[in-house]
Formats: C-alpha cells, sequence, structure tokens
C-alpha cells in the first residue's frame, strides 16, 4: 500500500512539474511575443511542444531542433523565446 | 600584481601581442573594481589614458566567461558616445579583441545603413557601440528591446560631456528605462577626462538610488608644455596686411601659425568658431604655406570631414584649423602641437584641446595659445592655462527638471511596454539624478499639457500612448537645437561641401554671392529649395558663412582672477610684474610686455583697477561702463537688470553691451551714472528674479529659445521655417505652460548667472561693495573694447572687419605730412600728423590758431604776413586768406581730431567742420565719419572743379 501511494505521489509530482514547464512555456511566449515576427507559427511550435509534456531541457531540445529549419526571422523568434525561458529559469526557485 | 592579473589568460596573450604589457594607472585601479559584478565607477584620467580599456576590459572578460558556459544571444554590453566619429575608433581598437575572444561588436547611429540594422535585429552584436540618441531609438523598438533585455552593463564615454546638456538628462533617464525593460540592475561604467563636480556626473551615470565611485588616475603623469604668445606685426606683415586685404596683427598671428605648423610634424589649430576657421583657412591659402593642411568642423560633409582626418594620420597633410568638432578623444594619430587662436574661454575647453597633442600619456603635450592685441584675451589666456596645469575645470552644468527631455521620455516609456501607472511614471521620474526633485504636481501639469496634445492619454490613473505618440517620439529623439540647415552642393562634382544655416541663407546668400568653405571661396550659382548650387571662385574677399552663436562663456572664477592679475600687476614693479606674469602665467615677453602697458594706462586713467570689492563706474560721456569682472552670463544678467531698472527710472531706452569684464550703458541722453548706483543698492533677490524674468521675456535671445523648445514640444513642427512664426504670439499663447517654463529654465540656465549677479546687488546693499565713478578725459583702454566693439575674437562672418579697416585708414591719415602756419606770429611747419600732440599749439607765441594746408603750400605764409602788416589782399588772396582762417578754427577747437579730418581725401575745411560737429568726440565715430566723407567725394569728385 505505502508503495503504490509512493508511485501515486511520485506520479502526480511529475506530472505537476511537466504542466508547469507547459505553463511556463505559455508565459514566457506571453512575456516576448511583442518582440516576435512569425506570431502564429510560434504560437503553434509552443502549444505543440507543451502538448507534448516534456521536461524543460527537452522543450528547448525541442526548439532548438525547430531551429536548423527555419529561416532568419523565425530563428531569431525561438531565440527571443529561448532567452525568455533562460531567464526564467535563473529567477524562478527549485520546487522542494 | 598588475590590474591584467585579474583577467583571463586568453585576453592577456591578446594584450602582450598588442604591446600593452603594463597597465596604464586608471587601467591598475579599475579593472579589480569592475571585474566584480554590479560595481559602478565613474572613471575620471586624462586623454589618451586607456581609459576605455579599462572599462571594457573586466566586461568583456565577464562576458566570455559567461560564452564558455553557455551560448550567447543578445547585446550584454552597451558602450555609448557622444559622437559618431568616436564610434569608428573605438570599434576598430575592440574588434580584434572579441573577434579574438570568440565575440561579437558592432556599431550603430543614425548614418547605420536598414541593412545593418536588418541584421542587429536578427543576429544582435554582444557589444554594442551606439550614440545616445540611438539608444533612445532602440529602447521601444520590438525587436532590439528584447535583445536588450540580456544586458548586464553599459558604459558611457565622454559622459561630462553629455552632461552639460540635455543629451546627458535625456540619457539618464534612458538607463533608468533600460534597467525597467531588464529587470534587474546593471552595471554603469562612466569615463571622463575632465570634470569639475565628480559627484553630480556619477549622479548622471547611476540615478540618485545607486553609487558610483570616482576613481581618478594618471594626472600626475601627463605633462603639458602649455604658453601663451602675442605675435606682434613686422614690417613684411605690413606688406602682407596690404596684400591679402587681413589686418595686420591678424598677419602677425597668421604668420606665427605657419611657422608653428613648419616646425613641427602635425599640428591642430583650434578657433573658436566655425566662421573664423573658415576664414583662417581662407587667409592660410592666400599665404600658400609650403605644404597641405585642411578645415574640419561639424557643418562640413562627412565625407570631407572623414578625408581631412585621414590626410593627417597619414601625414599627407600638416595640419587641420578646427572648431570642437576634432576636441574629443578621436584617434587621429600623434598630433605634436595644438595651437589655440586665441583664448579658449574655459579651462575644460584648454584642457581638451591642449590634450589633442601627444595623445597617449607619456608624450608631452605642447600648447600654445596666441592672444590677439587686447588686454582681455591675453589675461584671459594665461589665467586659463594657469587653472588647467593645476586641473582647475568648470562643474558640468546639468540641466534638471527639463520638461522637455520629460515629455519624450514620458512618450518613450508608453512605447517601451503599454500603459504605466501614474505612481510608477513618478517612480521613474525620480529614479533619474535630473529629475529627482521633480514634483507631483509638476508632473501632473505635464501629464495635461501632453494629453491636450495628443502626445499620451490619462486614463484611471494609467499613462498611455496614442496614435501620435510613435512619430513624436522618433521625430524628436534629438535635444539638440533644431535649426535648418540647407546643404551647399558643388555643381561640377555633385557632392556635397556643407551645411548653412537657414537664417544666413535668407539673410545673405542669392545667386552671385560668394562665400568661403573649408577654406576656399565658392560662388553660389543658384538657390534651390533644398540645396544651393555652387561653383569655385577666386575672389580673395569673401564672407565667410555665418554659424550659430558658439562662443562659449568665460567662467566667473576665469573673469575674477583676471581682474586680480591686473591690480597685482599694477601694484608691482615692472621688473618683478614680467618675472611674476612669465612664471605664473608663461606668457611670451610681448604678451607681459603688453599686458602691464595696457594695466598701467588704464589705472592711471581710472585711478583704479575693478576687482571683486571694488566696480569702476567710468563716465565716457556717450555712456557708462561698468567696470565689473563677473564672467559673460554675470555680465549679461547684471545688464539686463540694470538696463530694465535705468530704463523705468530715466523714461528712456537704455542699450547694453557687454563682454566679460564690463557692461556698456547707453541712451539718448546722459545717464546719470549716481541711479547706476542706487540701482546697484536696493533691489532685494526677489525682486531682481522677477525684473530679470520680466526683461528677458521680451528679448531676441528667449524668443529663439522658445521657438526651439516649441519644435521640440510638438508645438511647433520642425520643418517650420524660423522666419514664417508669430513668435510673440506663441509666447503669449504659451504663457503659463510648461513651454514657456522651459524656454525661461534654458534660457537662465545657458545665458544668465542669477546668482552671480544677485550676489553684486546684495554686497552693494551690504556695503561690501564700492563703486566708484570716474570720469577720464579720455576712455580707458578697458572701456575700448566694449565701446569700440573690438572684437578681439576676429572676425565673425566678415573677412573685412570695419574697424580694422578704420584702423587703417587712421594709420594712413596719421601718416600724412601737412604744412601748419601760425595765423599770429607766421611760424611755418611740414609736420607728420602721428608726432603731434592733441593740442596743437605754435612753439614760438603759443597760438591755438594754426592754419593747415598742404605742405608744399606756402602761399599762406606771404598772405598772412601781409594780412598783419595791415596791407591790403586781392580778392583771390582774401580767398585763401579764409581757407586758411576755418582750418585754424577747426585747429583751435578740436586739436590733433581736426588735422586727422583735413588730412581725409577731399575733405576741406567745411566737410570738416560738418565732420567735427557734436558728438563725434570718441574716435570711432570721428573716423567713421571721415570714411563716410572720403567715400562721397570718390563718389562724386567727378562733379567737383
Amino acid at each position: 500500500m505505502g508503495r503504490r501511494t509512493d508511485r501515486r505521489v511520485g506520479e502526480q509530482s511529475e506530472n505537476h512539474a511537466l504542466k508547469e514547464v507547459a505553463s511556463l512555456l505559455r508565459e514566457c511566449f506571453e512575456a516576448c511575443a511583442p518582440h516576435i515576427f512569425n506570431l502564429d507559427e510560434m504560437r503553434n511550435m509552443v502549444e505543440s511542444v507543451a502538448e507534448k509534456g516534456c521536461t524543460l531541457p527537452e522543450a528547448i531540445a525541442l526548439l532548438e531542433e525547430r531551429m536548423q529549419e527555419a529561416d532568419a526571422t523565425l530563428t531569431t523568434d525561438i531565440r527571443i523565446l529561448l532567452n525568455e525561458l533562460q531567464h526564467a529559469k535563473l529567477i524562478r526557485k527549485p520546487k522542494a | 600584481m598588475s590590474g591584467f592579473d585579474t583577467l583571463d589568460d586568453r585576453i592577456r596573450t591578446f594584450l602582450v601581442s598588442q604591446g600593452m604589457v603594463t597597465p596604464t594607472p586608471i587601467q591598475e585601479k579599475a579593472i579589480p573594481e569592475l571585474i566584480k559584478p554590479a560595481h559602478n565607477a565613474l572613471l575620471i584620467a586624462p586623454t589618451g589614458s586607456g581609459k576605455t580599456e579599462a572599462a571594457l576590459l573586466p566586461l568583456l572578460n565577464r562576458l566570455y566567461d559567461a560564452s564558455k558556459q553557455r551560448e550567447l544571444f543578445g547585446v550584454y554590453i552597451l558602450y555609448v558616445t557622444p559622437l559618431r566619429a568616436l564610434n569608428r575608433d573605438v570599434f576598430r581598437r575592440l574588434e580584434q579583441l572579441c573577434h579574438h575572444l570568440g565575440l561579437t561588436v558592432e556599431v550603430r547611429h543614425g548614418d547605420t545603413t536598414q541593412y545593418a540594422r536588418r541584421k542587429q535585429a536578427i543576429r544582435p552584436p554582444n557589444l554594442l557601440i551606439l550614440t545616445p540618441e540611438t539608444l533612445q531609438a532602440v529602447l521601444p523598438a520590438r525587436r532590439m528591446q528584447s535583445h536588450l533585455k540580456t544586458v548586464f552593463a553599459i558604459v558611457i564615454d565622454e559622459i561630462h560631456e553629455l552632461a552639460d546638456s540635455k543629451r546627458g538628462t535625456q540619457l539618464s533617464f534612458g538607463i533608468e528605462r533600460l534597467e525597467r525593460i531588464i529587470g534587474a540592475p546593471i552595471q554603469r561604467v562612466g569615463l571622463s577626462a575632465t570634470v569639475g563636480n565628480p559627484s553630480a556626473v556619477a549622479g548622471i551615470l547611476a540615478g540618485p538610488k545607486h553609487h558610483a565611485p570616482t576613481i581618478w588616475a594618471g594626472f600626475q603623469m601627463r605633462k603639458m608644455l602649455l604658453r601663451v604668445e602675442m605675435p606682434v606685426p613686422t614690417s613684411d606683415d605690413e606688406t602682407v596686411s596690404k596684400r591679402i586685404s587681413y589686418p595686420p596683427h591678424s598677419v602677425a598671428r597668421l604668420r606665427r601659425i605657419i611657422e608653428l605648423i613648419a616646425g613641427h610634424q602635425s599640428t591642430l589649430v583650434f578657433t573658436n568658431t566655425r566662421s573664423f576657421a573658415e576664414v583662417l583657412g581662407s587667409k592660410m591659402q592666400a599665404l600658400n604655406p609650403p605644404y597641405e593642411f585642411d578645415v574640419h568642423h561639424g557643418s562640413l560633409s562627412k565625407d570631407v570631414r572623414l578625408a581631412a582626418e585621414d590626410r593627417l594620420k597619414k601625414g599627407t597633410s600638416r595640419a587641420i584649423v578646427a572648431t570642437s568638432s576634432l576636441e574629443l578623444g578621436i584617434d587621429i594619430g600623434q598630433a605634436d602641437l595644438v595651437i589655440q587662436y586665441s583664448s579658449p574661454r574655459s579651462v575644460s575647453r584648454a584642457l581638451q584641446r591642449t590634450g589633442r597633442a601627444g595623445h597617449s600619456l607619456e608624450r608631452v603635450a605642447e600648447g600654445v595659445i596666441l592672444a590677439t592685441e587686447n588686454i582681455d584675451d591675453v589675461t584671459e589666456s594665461g589665467v586659463i592655462l594657469r587653472r588647467a596645469r593645476l586641473n582647475k575645470v568648470e562643474a558640468a552644468e546639468i540641466p534638471e527638471n527639463s520638461w522637455d527631455v520629460l515629455c519624450h521620455q514620458i512618450c518613450g516609456l508608453t512605447l517601451d511596454s503599454g500603459a504605466i501607472d501614474m505612481e510608477r511614471v513618478q517612480e521613474l521620474v525620480h529614479s533619474s539624478y535630473p529629475f529627482r526633485h521633480f514634483t507631483q504636481d509638476e508632473l501632473s501639469v505635464l501629464l495635461s499639457f501632453m494629453t491636450e496634445r495628443g502626445l499620451v492619454s490619462v486614463k484611471d490613473g494609467r499613462v498611455d500612448r496614442t496614435s501620435r505618440t510613435r512619430q513624436f517620439y522618433y521625430e524628436h529623439l534629438s535635444t539638440i537645437p533644431d535649426v535648418r540647415q540647407i546643404a551647399a552642393v558643388d555643381m561640377v562634382t555633385r557632392r556635397s561641401i556643407g551645411v548653412l544655416d537657414e537664417d544666413y541663407v535668407e539673410e545673405n546668400v542669392g545667386s552671385g554671392t560668394t562665400f568661403v568653405i573649408r577654406g576656399r571661396p565658392y560662388t553660389v550659382v543658384s538657390v534651390e529649395e533644398d540645396e544651393i548650387l555652387c561653383a569655385p571662385a577666386t575672389q580673395v574677399d569673401t564672407d565667410a558663412p555665418r554659424w550659430i552663436g558658439e562662443m562659449i562663456p568665460v567662467p566667473y572664477e576665469v573673469a575674477s582672477e583676471v581682474a586680480e592679475v591686473w591690480n597685482r600687476t599694477v601694484s608691482m614693479t615692472e621688473k618683478e610684474a614680467r618675472s611674476w606674469l612669465r612664471r605664473q602665467y608663461r606668457l611670451s615677453d610681448t604678451a607681459t610686455a603688453f599686458l602691464i602697458a595696457e594695466a598701467r594706462a588704464s589705472h592711471e586713467k581710472l585711478g583704479l583697477l575693478p576687482s571683486e570689492s571694488h566696480a569702476v563706474l567710468e563716465d565716457i560721456g556717450t555712456g557708462l561702463v561698468l567696470h565689473m569682472p563677473l564672467g559673460t552670463k554675470g555680465s549679461e544678467t547684471l545688464g539686463i537688470v540694470l538696463a530694465a531698472l535705468l530704463t523705468t527710472r530715466e523714461g528712456i531706452d537704455i542699450g547694453v553691451e557687454r563682454d566679460p569684464y564690463r557692461i556698456l550703458l547707453t541712451a539718448s541722453s546722459h545717464i546719470d551714472p549716481e541711479h547706476v548706483v542706487d540701482a546697484l543698492k536696493n533691489y532685494n533677490p526677489d525682486q531682481i528674479r522677477a525684473i530679470l524674468r520680466l526683461a528677458l521675456k521680451n528679448t531676441q535671445t528667449f524668443a529663439s529659445r522658445f521657438i526651439h523648445v516649441a519644435r521640440r514640444m510638438g508645438v511647433v513642427d520642425r520643418a517650420a521655417k524660423t522666419s514664417e512664426i508669430p513668435v510673440r504670439k506663441l509666447i503669449r499663447a504659451f504663457e503659463n505652460t510648461p513651454v514657456y517654463e522651459e524656454a525661461m529654465q534654458e534660457v537662465l540656465r545657458e545665458k544668465m548667472d542669477e546668482e552671480t549677479a544677485i550676489r553684486q546687488f546684495t554686497k552693494a546693499a551690504e556695503g561690501r561693495l564700492d563703486v566708484t565713478i570716474v570720469q577720464p578725459k579720455e576712455m580707458s583702454p578697458l572701456a575700448r573694447s566694449v565701446v569700440e566693439e573690438r572684437s578681439r575674437f576676429e572676425v565673425v562672418g566678415e573677412v573685412t572687419e570695419e574697424n580694422e579697416i578704420l584702423r587703417l585708414m587712421e594709420r594712413r591719415l596719421l601718416s600724412r605730412r601737412l604744412r601748419l602756419v601760425c595765423m599770429n606770429c607766421g611760424w611755418t611747419s611740414a609736420r607728420t600728423i602721428s608726432t603731434l600732440d592733441e593740442e596743437v599749439v605754435c612753439p614760438l607765441c603759443a597760438s591755438r590758431m594754426i592754419a593747415v594746408l598742404h605742405p608744399r603750400e606756402e602761399e599762406l605764409v606771404r598772405i598772412a604776413k601781409k594780412r598783419r602788416l595791415g596791407k591790403k589782399l586781392t580778392g583771390e588772396e582774401e580767398k585763401k586768406y579764409s581757407v586758411g582762417v576755418l582750418t585754424a578754427e577747426l585747429v583751435a577747437q578740436y586739436g590733433k581730431k581736426a588735422l586727422m579730418a583735413l588730412a581725409g581725401r577731399g575733405i576741406g575745411p567745411r566737410t570738416a567742420a560738418r565732420i567735427l560737429g557734436p558728438g563725434r568726440e570718441d574716435r570711432l565715430t570721428l573716423l567713421r565719419a571721415i570714411a563716410k566723407a572720403e567715400k562721397e567725394y570718390a563718389r562724386t569728385k567727378q562733379f567737383w572743379d
């Protein structure tokens, strides 16, 4: 019973963390939206990464991957978002 | 352990490869401090002492460390410089280092192409070099604002230059906006060569909430060889003077400049005005020196200026004749001599300019001031050099509570991030040093003004942008006065040769007008809407284009010391004075001799000389000269107030002229000097302030300022021609608004010294200032400068100055030989006028009835003798006798002046009698009248017998 509870608590905690990453992605997108040129494309990109339910490093890696195929302005848009994420990562305290 | 030890190995190896093994004193002190995050500092060190590296090396070190841990994207360091030209030099030095570290650096200013800007928006450089105006442009810019969020440090170069003007006020607020955008404190570093009030300048940098300690270094290392010369004309100079239509003393200075340039590798010749830089260039061309030189100032096109700088650096040219365009730290190679033409007017200017020689710490700076033949100029030059050696620099006058700047910045705030709470606006206003005392009420008044004009909207306690905000913001990025300028184009090459002020063009330029630009004469072929087409001309006598007034004020401290020098000089023996002036003030022999002679002559005429506790009020008959050494602004203020008070009391208009050492008051009738003394003693500070403001309101100075402020605050369109603006109506309409308030504030700060003027009134009232009234028979040399408007700063606008033409004419008249005949005893002699005394008397019988004739005319001697013997004269003899008597009557009444008048071409006794009539007592008026009569004779002589 204890182990199942622990596992359930662990799963819940992990889900919570992944939801936080999704929320962070959306927040950062909103914060840097005024500076983004390809607004719709970026919004879609952020949603698709957020829905994947990945960790922050995974999300960053996915965005960096998208940069490889993007043109100059879209690359800059993604970099701006990545900068915002870095900034947010630095100021957020890790949850206990 | 050296300052470089704290730097990364990679940076140190680079420095060694560039020959930078030992840090300079400022680098030694600053690098260990600035390498620590968030440590602000104001670095003060001489020109050429490595301040740029002192600031950037530690910052680049931190950036390089960060680059090792993560990929960099964004701007991390901002480097702000006041001039676009500075950008290029700093950029070249940094480019190599940044490349070595894998960092990127770029420049951005008004000339940066659209393509380059787009590139920066996509791939922002890690270090961005820009002007204060460009920072304003990028703060609200969509992409660039995002890239600025990574900035951790800002460096402001030549901060003392910016602090002294609204550019600094604007920049100070801009830094607070930047920090708000970033959301975290940034490191602030200021670089300054010379500043009199470092704590206030540090305030501009750090704001009232942060601290920026001052780090001084390197001043004791900088050697300076400075001196004052006053060249006097030789006989060759006199010959050249006639050939090139240039006064002999000016030719003497020109000759000396050419000699000094020939004796050095590369020379900078500084003048105080652009107009005179052109005149000097033109006259130097006329003398055809054996080397090339260029003229350089801000109104010339960029290509022309760059070409001049490069030519000097490469050694193609030996000299540049320049204005303040070359003052700042542009590296144009090793200029080994700086010549300043006439007094530099302030210590900071002297230091900036002489600092351009030997442009590195170890090299000796050699500087020569060539003073004009004027006691003010000679003494002032010596005083300024002495204060420069002691580093006694003027304090920067920081414009505070500038309504126009704040109006612009509030617009910027709304563009940065949309609507903003009023409280937050107030907070930000107070976080900027120049606005730390701006009250809530004042902010409300400003916001009302702005909403009325549609610049912002205020709703529910929030300030937001409108459809007008962006356009207004970007159209008003610059705080520099907006004088419309028109390009002058060489119609043969279609290249721009310079720009002329709109008002100059309107007043003086039409097809056929000739003027000088870059030391070369051009003729106007046609004046188009937006350009003036010109072709090279060959005339020698040419008009130099006039640029807006650039004469900087002489500070009170300098004027005070000048008066002290005069007083001390007359209290010493000649030998003591010579030695003291040479030692303390580095004056040459001719300068010393001249100063002593003039000071003594003035002391003799006045009985005493002005000082801090003693003013002299000289009654010259046609006006009053108040000798009081208050500096330019102090004199200006006192003059305006006294004129206003006396106008009210006397019921007539009082005219006022002034210079840093005296005020001339004139009117259509005599002004009682006691009234001036009364005025000085009977008004309190509040009354004086009120009177000053009332008086200023009606001046042209205020009207011009009002228009500039009105343009900056969007009340008047920038493109509107000044001549088409109904200024007085506008002033009345905007009397109780921020526009009026700011215009008045600007005039008071830039042109007036209210406190110094008020201090004189207070001292007089309390008996601590004595005013002695004197009425010398002849005007003192000190008064002559302001009465005769003898501009010691050479010509502003005209190459052939009226006063110098009159002087040449005077010389000619004095050198005339005339026959003198005593109508009483018959004594006769042919004499040169210059050898005679003011009173002309017969050496035999002391009679003053001395007739004046042509030297070869001896008939009158015989006729006069015949008359004395009682014999009858023929008709012809009677005529000649009458003419003789007329001239004798004039000589009896006017003495030597009569002889001068009669020596004029075509001037007979009747014309001379008209010339010598009432109101012609002073020299200049008499000379003008003689010149006019000669011109009239020349015009009409064909009609004479």
